[in-house]
């Protein structure tokens, strides 16, 4: 048993700044990684890429099938790399939402760095257990004749979901489109 | 003798946060730690699972106090003291208090010894059943789904399987495959309607179903 508890702990944000100033010191990163790396991914990664795609399989059904059937391909179309991934399309009778149970594993490209909520550990207990009722306590109501797919994202292969399009959409072109994306709904917690 | 992070399926941590909340960081400390673990990750000293199975190892109350970026924080440290880069004393003396880090590793189930097996290449439809041994070591097969009768669905690409790397540090790839569960399949009389879930499981945590 430790003897020390969590009240014994140096404040979080010195905790960050000993490790970073010592590996700074020793030469094991450069000074300015920490920030180049993330200025890196705010710019680069984020669910406007997510968006993108999405848009592209509504309005081009050669493409969504591309998407579903081969997705890496089909995301380079956009210079997007996202490791393994496997899009999951939503349709009338089905509804997909994605966690991951064991720690919060993540499309970062194409979604962004995940929010808190996606990482909390009540998401992650209970999307895998009860997935209508989290969805509902969540604001999203799926109807009790949808299928609910959950897929809990435990190993390389990650996940989108492909919303569907919402009504009266028609008149909109790709770049209006994908607007109207938002980041939940390429997880699943919620219908556009 | 399972993690806990292997939460699926638990109970009682409450509703889930405000989906509203967009941003990824509250505090400049948390985009420091992202920063800090990818910037590490990039000198190709350590692999992601080696960086789960460090914050997989948090004390089970210190995991369940900490937000998710202060598990980040004890993971990396943790990787840091263990492979000899930084030392608890001086990170002690820099921050000024105690910088924690995780219980050293449990010896790994004799099952996860046996890892990796070997299947022959199964094509989707095929029905599995999910090995059951509740490894006390870096592992990433739910408990949840330990045991379990699923549908393969997919074959996916080969991976390093975790286990044996975090316990070994050997390399070696295997295959995933993606399995269907149905609610039921996992929870029997307290499942609920028209739910499936899926999981990506190495091949090593499946056994054929006769």
């Amino acid at each position: 048993m430790s003897s020390h508890g969590h009240d014994d702990f140096a404040p979080i944000a010195a905790r960050v700044a000993a490790l970073e100033t010592l590996l700074v010191e020793r030469g094991v990163i450069d000074p300015h990684v920490v920030d180049a790396v993330m200025d890196g991914m705010a710019a680069s990664f984020g669910p406007m890429n997510g968006a993108r795609v999405v848009a592209r399989a509504w309005t081009d059904p050669a493409y969504r099938d591309r998407l579903l059937g081969d997705p890496a391909g089909a995301l380079a179309d956009f210079d997007l790399q996202a490791g393994e991934m496997a899009v999951v399309a939503n349709t009338p009778a089905v509804h997909n939402v994605v966690v991951c149970s064991l720690c919060s594993c993540y499309p970062w490209p194409l979604l962004g760095i995940p929010p808190l909520w996606y990482k909390s550990l009540a998401y992650r207990s209970s999307m895998v257990r009860e997935a209508r009722a989290t969805l509902r306590e969540m604001g999203t109501d799926i109807p009790a004749d949808v299928e609910i797919r959950v897929w809990d994202s435990s190993a390389e292969v990650r996940y989108l979901v492909l919303p569907q399009r919402p009504k009266d959409t028609e008149d909109l072109d790709e770049e209006q489109l994908a607007s109207l994306v938002t980041r939940d709904s390429m997880i699943g917690v919620e219908t556009l | 003798m399972t993690r806990l992070n292997d939460v699926g399926g638990l109970t009682g941590f409450g509703p889930v946060g405000d989906r509203a909340d967009t941003s990824p960081f509250e505090e400049e400390w948390q985009r420091r730690i992202c920063g800090l673990t990818m910037a590490f990750q990039m000198t190709g000293r350590v692999g992601e699972a080696v960086i789960r199975d460090a914050v997989d190892r948090m004390p089970p109350a210190d995991y369940l106090a900490a937000s998710p970026w202060e598990r980040w924080v004890t993971g990396l440290t943790t990787i840091l003291v263990e492979q000899d880069i930084l030392s608890s004393a001086e990170l002690h003396e820099r921050a000024g208090a105690i910088v924690p880090v995780s219980l050293p590793a449990a010896r790994p189930s004799a099952a996860t010894d046996a890892f990796p097996r070997s299947l022959p290449d199964l094509d989707p439809g095929t029905e599995i059943r999910v090995r059951e041994w509740h490894p006390s070591g870096h592992s990433r097969c739910p408990r949840y789904a330990q045991g379990k009768r699923g549908l393969i669905l997919r074959r996916n690409a080969t991976h390093a399987l975790p286990d044996v790397e975090v316990a070994t540090g050997e390399l070696v790839p295997e295959h995933t495959y993606c399995v269907q569960f149905t609610a039921r399949d996992l929870w029997g009389d307290g499942s609920s309607d028209n739910e499936l879930v899926h999981l990506d499981l190495y091949e090593s945590y499946l056994v054929e179903e006769s």
